[in-house]
């Protein structure tokens, strides 16, 4: 990220500022989609729908940081829920888990279901995008302080929700609800 | 204000859960190539006359042609540009509408139509639990379920017709697939979108009287393929919603997805998105009218609409309009279900939400132009025409004149 600022003219064209933007966030933001929509060329068609809009900002004089691209590829990915669900509220919610890729251990599969859809989108960005709080909170357009309030609750969702799954055959054992 | 609580100390995830979840990032080393090729093709500036690539999908219009990077230098835009995807959004919404609108008329629930003959109905033996049966209450067999292979089905169920294929009347009844959760694609890649399911004699009797137009059904199945669609045995085989349920309770909370012989699941939302499906079960009409109307019509221009679901599943539309409030009335057997204009996962009561008023037959179905979908959530101001019918009604918290909804103005 520093090296955006060490670009060696003072004035860099359009051109120069996108192609620093896109070196720094091009690999996070394809990650970042790969890991939530099928099938897997749908990540790439995202992925340049996310850098024409890039270059709309620098051309508009922006010089979008890593957190503020990814806040770009999030609603694009929920405009793509959206219109591969037919627009119908049914089709949404259900392709959702249709058109996610799969998470091969079980029990980590169940544990996500068992969260909240913000418990769990919350989650993932930590531990598999490896973003920090404080990029959570700007791709998410929350304060940072409630980014973490939540994350620590949706940790406590995950752990228990893992550890009623584990005792699945208990006799008293309690339903798990998102 | 609020004040948010102060998390503890100590507020990560147990190192091995975190390692857990961390094994199960799904984007690996398969995923190098394809993201070396989108690297290179979206970084991609060509002599200053950027044009970076929009989709990949095969298209006639590929950006860089001559005219896009024309219109590229004249504008400092891409040629694909906001506005261009906002036209192609609306342009999408529009097909999706005529799509939604095309089911409405073709539909199962059309009039002419009957059943060729009633499905074969053996004596119906009671649902008896069983160790072996399917039970997404149960993790242990809803585990074994998925790791059979197992996919959940949603979608509409009706009747064979005489009209239907010889291969698709095999089993008497049919389901169009609507979405599917696990290895179901194979499903919507069939040419004729209803698939021939084969029902157990209990699951067929309690269908049967009320099967009759189409209804939404949950199947779940470990063999399903557009050929045949068999439901795991057992009472969790096919589920259905409870629309009167859900109407008197909150999203969120209502229980509504339950088997053929009433038992309510408990988690439904967890494990099949039942609050979904329950959001989408359909409501009478409580002010509706029969044959084409008389008199001349008016033309109103709603300036906001107002749905209303009571607690016995029956629903309402009140428009403001420049001459007052008016108390709308459909069609006969017209229905009403939650607005498709609002994303999956609110949790606010459907008596509140906006609503979708489908007809499903009548004069409006018999073959003329102003067949119509009214989505007040999509579409919360419009213009329509009806006739004055100078009786007054109620809906909710609104009075006003009841109008016989003709259509909404072209």
């Amino acid at each position: 990220m520093e090296g955006m600022t060490t670009l060696p003219r003072p004035a860099p064209s359009a051109e120069e500022r996108f192609a620093a933007v896109h070196a720094a966030c091009h690999d996070t933001v394809y990650r970042y989609l790969a890991r939530r929509i099928l099938p897997a060329h749908l990540a790439e068609d995202l992925t340049g729908e996310v850098f024409v809009i890039v270059w709309e900002k620098v051309l508009d004089g922006a010089h979008p940081q890593v957190p503020y691209v990814v806040a770009i590829a999030r609603n694009l990915l929920r405009n793509a829920y959206r219109v591969s669900a037919k627009a119908t509220k049914l089709r949404t919610a259900l392709s959702l888990a249709h058109q996610r890729p799969a998470v091969q251990n079980p029990l980590v599969a169940l544990g996500l279901a068992a969260l909240k859809e913000t418990e769990r989108e919350l989650l993932l960005l930590t531990y598999w995008d490896s973003f920090t709080s404080e990029e959570i909170a700007v791709i998410l357009g929350a304060s940072p302080g409630a980014v973490r309030v939540r994350l620590h609750r949706a940790r406590k969702s995950f752990a228990a929700a893992l550890e009623s799954e584990s005792t699945q055959h208990g006799p008293t054992r309690k339903a798990v609800r998102p | 204000m609020n004040t948010l609580p102060v998390p503890p100390a100590n507020d990560e995830l147990d190192p091995s859960l975190a390692a857990l979840l961390r094994g199960s990032d799904p984007c690996g080393a398969e995923h190098d190539s394809a993201l070396a090729r989108s690297r290179a093709q979206t970084a991609a500036i060509p002599g200053g006359d950027y044009a970076p690539v929009f989709s990949q999908r095969p298209s006639p219009a590929a950006p860089g042609t001559a005219r896009g990077t024309a219109l590229a230098r004249e504008t400092g835009r891409h040629p694909r540009s906001r506005n261009h995807r906002r036209a192609v959004a609306i342009l999408a919404v529009a097909a999706a509408g005529a799509v939604v609108a095309g089911v409405g008329v073709l539909g199962p629930w059309g009039d002419a139509p009957q059943p060729a003959a009633p499905p074969a109905v053996a004596p119906t033996p009671t649902p008896t639990p069983s160790e072996s049966y399917f039970n997404p209450d149960d993790n242990a067999r809803l585990n074994a379920f998925s790791e059979a292979g197992g996919v959940r089905i949603t979608g509409w169920l009706r009747p064979a017709l005489p009209s239907d294929a010889p291969v698709a009347r095999s089993t008497g009844w049919l389901l169009m697939p609507s979405a599917a959760l696990g290895e179901g694609e194979a499903l919507f890649q069939a040419t004729d979108p209803w698939l021939p399911i084969a029902l157990d004699a209990s699951d067929a009797a309690a269908l049967g009287d009320q099967a009759g137009e189409g209804m939404l059904v949950v199947v779940a199945s470990t063999d399903a393929k557009p050929s045949l669609i068999t439901p795991v045995p057992g009472p969790y085989g096919v589920l259905v919603s409870d629309p009167a349920r859900l109407a008197a309770d909150s999203v969120g909370e209502a229980k509504s997805l339950k088997t053929l012989d009433g038992t309510y699941l408990q988690r439904p939302d967890v494990e099949y998105n039942g609050t979904v499906l329950a959001q989408f079960a359909t409501f009478k009409m409580i002010y509706a009218y029969t044959g084409k109307p008389s008199g001349t019509t008016e033309r109103f221009k709603a300036k906001a609409f107002h749905s209303h679901t009571d607690a016995q599943a029956r629903s309402c539309i009140a428009a403001s309009t420049r001459q007052g409030v008016k108390i709308l009335s459909f069609p006969e057997r017209s229905t009403a279900s939650a607005s498709i204009a609002e994303f999956a996962g609110q949790e606010s009561p459907v008596a509140g939400y906006p609503l979708r008023i489908m007809p499903r037959d009548g004069w409006l179905g018999e073959g003329d132009d102003s067949t119509f979908i009214l989505d007040t959530g999509d579409t919360p101001t419009a213009e329509f025409t009806g006739f004055p019918t100078a009786t007054n009604g109620t809906c909710g918290e609104y009075s006003g004149e009841v109008i016989q909804f003709e259509a909404l103005a072209k």
